[in-house]
């Protein structure tokens, strides 16, 4: 599913598929001014961008990230640092 | 006519026998220059009729308030002038042998802080009413005596994250100066920065066991989101490298929690909105205040943590608790005492009034 085909309440709670490359090239560059791509790893290890990365993204090196396959989002359970 | 001595009779006599005539203005002086603290303003004379010769006199007024000592042309602007309604005038007087006359110049209204006006310029902010509550924060703050503790401040104010990364403290471009590096997802509004709760942060490069004093030391924010935040453990503001090396402010719908530098300190409330902080001023002892009030203690020890700060999440080495909230202000400072943290308070929620986006 791409992102112009989601709903606005599936917008709320899906990201963008990357590929381990795609991943690689997004770290550190700017999707917007002043604004960095931050993929994260999902909970079955995929590589995710939120929507607001997809959405807002006026670089134009990157553009193809509105293009992506969207999926929903499953975070990774993290334990708490302390306690 | 001062030092004329007896010329003075002669030369009236001589000066009505020719048709001499007192000082009038016609035009009003004008006095100029850049509006901000340690610049310097100029009055003219304005247009004068009058002989013989004119000669002017200035003194320069702080609303109705004479300022001691400015009777030349120049006035450097000071601190005391600094605000939006300070109204500085220059009051002008011709004198000649048949008499004087005052003139008052068009009034300056706003003076602009120096460094709110630094802040200003490098946030690029040209609407009225945020120049104008960046100012009054700024003046209060120094008229609180709290802005020498304050580390990073970050309004979050225009619209994009190009006007809100700046720390109003020191506005420059630099990781060295704190100026916020925004990562992942996030949206920027009148309403200040929210990030995405998911994969958004905005990292001061504030490293708290650098730049602060382990038993003074203080952090917090202010939100306007009544957001219930889904992760377990949501953390707005925050660094951590173990349970005794932590700079933390958390806040879950029930809990409001801070662990800085040691251990948890934490107040039932359900209250989400509002300006929450923390405060360390000795080496046991962490207060929690909420908008400005404090409402619990508890001890606390350890160190520092070495990781930056980071808004929208804690920082473990990677990313924990994002939350979605919106941050309308955040500080990082030297430890403040209850007074100091009212104070504050007091200069923040003024600053969201004037931005109407207060709680």
């Amino acid at each position: 599913m791409k992102l112009r085909e989601l709903t606005a309440e599936q917008k709320i709670t899906y990201v963008g598929l990357l590929t381990e490359l795609q991943k690689d090239e997004l770290i550190g560059q700017l999707y917007a001014p002043d604004s960095y791509f931050n993929p994260i790893q999902d909970l079955n290890d995929n590589w995710v961008i939120s929507i607001e990365e997809i959405e807002q993204c006026v670089n134009p090196d990157f553009l193809w990230v509105k293009d992506l396959e969207m999926i929903p989002y499953e975070p990774k359970p993290t334990p708490p640092p302390f306690e | 006519m001062i030092g004329y001595g007896n010329s003075v009779f002669l030369r009236t006599a001589w000066e009505v026998s020719s048709g001499g005539t007192p000082p009038a203005n016609t035009v009003a002086p004008v006095i100029s220059g850049t509006q901000v603290v340690g610049s310097t303003l100029t009055s003219t004379t304005g247009t004068w009729t009058g002989t013989p010769v004119i000669v002017y006199t200035y003194q320069w007024f702080r609303g109705a308030t004479l300022i001691g000592g400015a009777t030349s042309s120049t006035y450097v602007l000071v601190q005391a002038d600094a605000g939006n309604a300070s109204n500085i005038t220059c009051k002008v007087t011709g004198t000649n042998a048949f008499g004087n006359a005052t003139a008052t110049s068009n009034t300056l209204a706003q003076i602009f802080d120096f460094d709110a006006q630094a802040f200003i310029t490098s946030a690029t902010i040209t609407d009225t009413t945020q120049k104008a509550a960046t100012n009054s924060l700024t003046i209060d703050l120094k008229g609180y005596s709290v802005w020498t503790k304050m580390k990073a401040l970050y309004p979050f104010i225009g619209s994009t994250a190009t006007t809100m990364k700046w720390n109003l403290k020191d506005p420059r471009d630099l990781d060295a100066a704190y100026r916020l590096l925004f990562i992942g997802g996030g949206t920027w509004d009148a309403n200040g920065y929210r990030p995405n709760g998911s994969n958004g942060y905005a990292d001061t490069r504030f490293v708290p066991s650098t730049i602060l004093n382990v038993n003074s030391n203080s952090l917090g924010y202010y939100t306007g989101s009544n957001i219930v935040e889904t992760d377990l453990d949501p953390i707005p503001i925050g660094s951590l490298n173990s349970a005794s090396q932590a700079f933390i402010l958390g806040k879950t719908n029930t809990t409001f929690i801070s662990r800085v530098n040691g251990n948890l300190v934490s107040f039932l409330t359900t209250a989400m909105r509002g300006f929450f902080s923390a405060s360390k001023q000795t080496s046991t002892l962490t207060d929690l205040y909420v908008n400005g009030a404090q409402v619990a203690t508890g001890n606390s020890g350890g160190t520092l943590p070495n990781l930056n700060t980071w808004i929208g999440a804690l920082q473990i080495g990677s990313g924990y608790g994002f939350v979605k909230n919106d941050f309308r202000f955040a500080y990082i400072s030297d430890g403040l005492t209850d007074t100091e943290v009212a104070n504050f308070y007091t200069a923040v929620q003024a600053f969201q009034t004037t931005l109407g986006r207060q709680v």
